[in-house]
């Protein structure tokens, strides 16, 4: 990832597009120049983090002193160059208009039952710059429909406009070159090469990359139009590369998942384990109601007030031992971090964090770690010099019965492979034990002595730090169990710990907490947290790519718990 | 290949996967290949001239054992040799017959009686575009630019130019052909035009000169 990389400065040239002057730097193209005054340049196959294909010809602008027109996507900014796109040379449109027509002869106008329509840079160029009937009357190129091109996409011949933005991101981003495109004119295909898949760990994107309905999801295919979808700017929780992306949602479900340009974090690429693994965040089964479940196998449980589940850790809060998520909000760690250092606690947080070995695809995306946010949690302080190994120790003294007052805090507190008979007779045999989980199926919820059902990371909206420490917000991209279940009650990790305080007599939040909403959260945390507030950030500014955090001076004000480990110095620049 | 509009790929299952490094040529063909590999900056840029020496070592087709061959000889992936293969009309992707009879109908020769030459041969031969005869003798397909505008309508057989054409002197070149059964084979890997074409198309079928 280029997070890194200080540029040096590069020369500045002088281009008007339209009459209007921008400076840009020397051989910047003029799709990329004309974006910064706010012009679209209509193309198909340019991709500004995929090499120059020039074969669509929907870009072509006028520059002056040159006999004929040329396209934007491989005319780089020289000092002075004087370009007219289609909004101010009638020639251009018309160029435009024709080069759409060309593009359109073979393509089978099956918008009906297409599933890029409504999302289709077809429709939407054609409404804007051509919007006229096809005057081809011959008989259309058949093509195969339907191909299966690997596990994770579809291909429908027909479709393809042969902007090879699919060829060209398994060539040079992937670096696995699975896809050619084979014959030529208008008999040309996409094809896998012979003997393989496209089955490498960022396969999904090639439909992001795909203009038209050429390349689908296979397992989203026909699942919805998209204008019936709920659609939310936010970030993948898979893993701390924090990748953005836009994730549509209809009835509850989430029915499609697609990268977001970040130039910065994921370009506009994304892993098929985050695109495809969405449902993982959000069990089949909720806990919908505080309760204390029942002691012995089969009991049935008892309804309980959330203020008396936290009144039973309000004795308990300077020893408590808390088990915390990796995918917590920010706030949610700072919260914590205020709940511990108000209250003098001598207990302590840890947070499951575990690296796996990664091929050499996968690292071209995919972090080692299965957290969305340890680095926010480290940036908070509550995590010491060797997690893994402090983490072992409570698991540890959880199996001994060795713990007695123990806060599960959201979902994947305890890693997947850690929950055994003996960590369960662990967590059962503490004297107090608190669960905020919301997978009503998990052991854990049978475990410990109350319930609260907390949310997942994809029903909150707030802060995740990213492995370079870049600060970013995530909106909730899927409905609470509120909204379809009238009767069911959930609450957000950070309001629990809020109320925690409440009950330990700390008081972390201003005003009814009951009342506030993540969005006021994250206001009061940006302008509260010491570390932050100088930035003078806002939600706003944070939602265009996110921003870099400067390497921190000192330590964090606790002493033990001290700064995230240096090894992102060279990571968090730009910004600072 | 395109000409019967026939589409390749994977899921056609005509395609027989070949493992990379399994396929070796003749001895003289790989040296061949090494010495034209090296007449180049990029090797990559050998991807042609050895996809001929390929078609020539495997009995006139290229198939994924050319393709995979190609590829490890010159560190390119299977597939951009395959675009390569697929793009143009001189490599086989499907048998052809021992005589391949292409005929160009791009303009020069489509002006000139290039439309009549493929039904001639059509008759001729009994074989549509694409097809190979029964005999396996003959196959014939029609084809973009040849190269050889100046003397069209023209025809390609096997890797030789027969120009000038008519009706009639094509009869009478596939008469030939039938009889004497020459070879009409270029050879990459031997780099030299076959022996048994010495002096035959353009001696005794060249224009007559309109003055006389």
């Amino acid at each position: 990832m280029s997070d890194g990389s200080a540029p040096k400065a590069p020369e500045l040239v002088t281009v008007t597009i339209d009459g209007k002057q921008v400076k840009v730097p020397k051989g910047t193209n003029i799709i990329e120049a004309a974006k910064e005054l706010g012009v679209e340049i209509p193309h198909y196959c340019y991709h500004k983090h995929l090499s120059v294909a020039g074969n669509c010809r929907m870009c072509q602008v006028q520059v002056k002193g040159q006999p004929k027109m040329t396209i934007a996507c491989n005319t780089g900014a020289t000092e002075g160059m004087e370009v007219a796109t289609h909004l101010s040379s009638k020639e251009v449109a018309d160029a435009q208009a024709a080069t759409l027509e060309f593009i359109l002869i073979n393509h089978p106008l099956d918008c009906t039952v297409c599933d890029q329509a409504g999302h289709c840079k077809l429709q939407d160029y054609h409404f804007e710059y051509n919007a006229r009937s096809s005057r081809f009357l011959e008989e259309k190129v058949r093509k195969a429909k339907a191909v299966p091109l690997g596990p994770t996409v579809m291909l429908d011949g027909e479709r393809c406009i042969m902007c090879s933005r699919c060829v060209r991101f398994c060539d040079e981003v992937v670096g696995t070159s699975e896809l050619g495109l084979l014959n030529r004119g208008d008999q040309t295909v996409i094809a896998v090469s012979p003997g393989r898949e496209l089955d490498n760990p960022l396969s999904g994107s090639v439909v992001d990359l795909c203009p038209v309905g050429a390349l689908t999801h296979k397992q989203w295919r026909f699942n919805t139009r998209i204008w019936f979808t709920k659609q939310t700017d936010a970030i993948c929780p898979g893993c701390s590369t924090g990748c953005n992306v836009k994730v549509a949602q209809r009835d509850g479900e989430i029915v499609q998942v697609k990268a977001r340009l970040n130039s910065d974090v994921n370009k506009e690429w994304l892993c098929d384990e985050g695109r495809y693994g969405f449902n993982r965040f959000l069990p089949k089964h909720r806990v919908l109601a505080p309760h204390k479940p029942g002691r012995t196998p089969g009991a049935p449980s008892t309804p309980a007030k959330v203020t008396e589940i936290t009144a039973l850790l309000k004795g308990s809060v300077k020893t408590l031992t808390v088990l915390a998520s990796p995918n917590l909000l920010l706030e949610e760690y700072f919260l914590l971090k205020s709940l511990l250092l108000k209250s003098s606690a001598v207990g302590r947080v840890v947070i499951p964090y575990r690296e796996r070995s990664l091929t050499k695809e996968q690292a071209i995306l995919v972090s080692p770690d299965y957290a969305a946010n340890f680095k926010g949690a480290q940036f908070a302080g509550l995590v010491g010099e060797s997690p893994e190994q402090e983490y072992n120790d409570v698991i540890g003294k959880i199996r001994r019965k060795e713990i007695e007052h123990l806060l599960i805090l959201g979902d994947g507190a305890v890693a997947q492979g850690d929950i055994d008979t003996a960590l369960i007779a662990g967590i059962a045999a503490a004297k107090v034990s608190v669960g905020v989980v919301s997978d009503s199926e998990s052991e854990l919820a049978a475990a410990v002595q109350a319930v609260v059902p907390g949310r997942t990371i994809l029903e909150k909206s707030g802060l995740l730090l990213n492995r370079n420490r870049r600060l970013q917000y995530t909106s909730a991209v899927v409905d609470i169990p509120e909204a379809r279940d009238p009767a069911a009650i959930t609450y957000p990790e950070w309001r629990v710990i809020a109320m925690l305080g409440e009950a330990a007599g700390v008081k972390l939040l201003t005003g009814d907490i009951s009342a506030l909403t993540d969005r006021e959260l994250t206001r009061w945390y940006l302008s509260t947290d010491s570390q932050i507030a100088s930035l003078n950030l806002s939600i706003m500014k944070i939602k265009q790519g996110g921003v870099p955090l400067p390497v921190p001076v000192s330590g964090i004000s606790s002493s033990s718990n001290s700064s995230p480990s240096g090894n992102e110095a060279s990571a968090a620049q730009v910004g600072a | 290949m395109t000409g019967s509009g026939e589409v390749f790929h994977i899921n056609t299952g005509k395609i027989k996967a070949v493992s990379p490094g399994s396929v070796k040529l003749s001895e003289q063909a790989e040296k061949r290949a090494d010495e034209i590999k090296g007449q180049y900056p990029q090797a990559r840029s050998a991807v042609m001239p050895l996809l001929y020496i390929a078609q020539e070592e495997l009995g006139n087709v290229v198939d994924q054992r050319a393709i995979q061959w190609v590829a490890g000889k010159l560190g390119m992936a299977p597939v951009q040799v395959w675009e390569v293969a697929t793009f143009y009309t001189m490599y086989y992707k499907e048998p052809v017959g021992q005589y391949h009879v292409q005929v160009c109908r791009t303009l020069s020769c489509a002006l000139v009686g290039a439309k009549k030459i493929s039904e001639y041969l059509m008759k001729r031969l009994d074989v549509k575009p694409g097809q190979v005869t029964p005999d396996g003798m003959w196959s014939f397909q029609e084809v973009e630019c040849l190269g050889s505008c100046g003397t069209a309508p023209m025809v390609q057989i096997n890797d030789t130019f027969f120009e000038n054409l008519t009706e009639q002197k094509m009869e009478e070149i596939l008469a030939r052909i039938e009889r004497e059964k020459p070879d009409l084979r270029y050879s990459t890997v031997r780099d030299d035009m076959a022996e048994g074409l010495k002096g035959f198309p353009k001696s005794q079928l060249t224009v007559p000169d309109p003055s006389k």
